[in-house]
């Protein structure tokens, strides 16, 4: 199965911070993660993935930092604060949806 | 052969000059910078799939996606360079001396009304003169200042407010302090008048600077934290 509407309704938002609640991530390694956690089910465009970073850390929900590294200068973000406050609110909201919709879904 | 169809991307250079057109050059950098890594990995990756290096080059543009929709996006998070020039344009009317001018005048004028029929007109008159001559005098004079030294951060917040200064000595404080009805007063009206025409054009440059502002922060502060820490690779 693919999903290509991964970045529709703040989804992409939601598994960017998931991925850097893990630790500091550059923006390769967060697409390619992404998709291999899901198997390949949650596809995206990868150049959609920089405005996405680029928003949450105007929201600062994320920070950056660039870095040297194997020489190529590389831009890796990491979750703030206020990140880890919006992930756990949103995966709370997230849970509860799915749940809703799956209850939905069985009663038919 | 459909004539509305866009030529289809052929390399990076294409794919970063479409989706970085018409950011202003630092936000055009730094997506340079991180696409240009991304596709470097994205090439490798296909390498060492088995493909063949056109082959690899085709597959990661092709992972990138389409450059327009990129560009969409990237314009929504960073400043353009129209928004650049509105802002420098916003910055010249604040470091103009005539503005100050200007002010001192208005001042000078209430000051030439107010201190004759002070007594009967205000509640407070000392108060209300002082509250004039702050927003008119010392207000915009720092302002002035501060854009002329180009003291950033507090200039971009005396930006931020700068729009508001009229306000006060037009509007407001003669509701709370005059004894006549407001619409006695056709000076202050008048300026309140401008004063609106003025914030509605100031306001959103004002608001994209401070956003910009408050994005460079961020990102010095962020600068300062992982300098502090060694980043190693999961």
């Amino acid at each position: 199965m693919y999903c290509s509407c991964v970045n529709n309704k703040g989804a992409l938002a939601t598994l960017i911070l998931q991925n850097l609640s893990c630790g500091s991530n550059h923006g390769y390694r967060i697409a390619q993660d992404i998709k291999k956690h899901s198997k390949g089910v949650l596809d995206f465009r990868e150049g959609t993935l920089y405005p996405a970073l680029h928003g949450l850390e105007v929201k600062g929900l994320i920070a950056s930092q660039t870095a040297e590294e194997n020489g190529r200068t590389r831009c890796y973000y990491k979750l703030t604060e206020k990140g880890r406050k919006a992930l756990a609110a949103q995966k709370k909201e997230w849970f509860q949806f799915s749940n809703a919709v799956g209850l939905m879904l069985q009663e038919a | 052969m459909n004539i509305f169809q866009k030529p289809k991307v052929q390399t990076l250079a294409e794919w970063l000059e479409i989706a970085t057109k018409k950011l202003e050059s630092a936000a055009k950098e730094r997506i340079r910078t991180e696409i240009e890594v991304h596709y470097a990995e994205a090439v490798e990756s296909h390498l060492a799939d088995g493909l063949a290096e056109s082959a690899a080059r085709a597959a990661a543009l092709s992972d990138l996606g389409d450059a327009r929709i990129a560009a969409r996006r990237f314009r929504r998070q960073h400043l353009t360079e129209g928004d650049v020039k509105m802002l420098q344009n916003l910055e010249k009317q604040v470091r103009s001396f005539g503005w100050i001018v200007l002010n001192c005048l208005y001042f000078l004028i209430l000051l030439d009304r107010d201190l004759g029929e002070s007594g009967r007109r205000y509640h407070c008159p000392g108060l209300f003169l002082v509250l004039e001559a702050i927003v008119l005098l010392a207000f915009p004079i720092e302002c002035f200042l501060a854009a002329k030294h180009s003291y950033t951060k507090t200039k971009r917040v005396l930006l931020f407010i700068y729009p508001f200064s009229g306000f006060f000595p037009g509007f407001f404080m003669g509701m709370f302090f005059e004894r006549q009805p407001v619409t006695d007063h056709w000076l202050d009206l008048s300026l309140l008048g401008i004063d609106i025409a003025l914030l509605c054009f100031c306001l959103p440059a004002s608001l994209a600077q401070t956003r910009q502002s408050w994005r460079e922060r961020k990102r010095e502060l962020s600068d300062e934290y992982f300098a502090s820490l060694r980043i190693s690779e999961r």
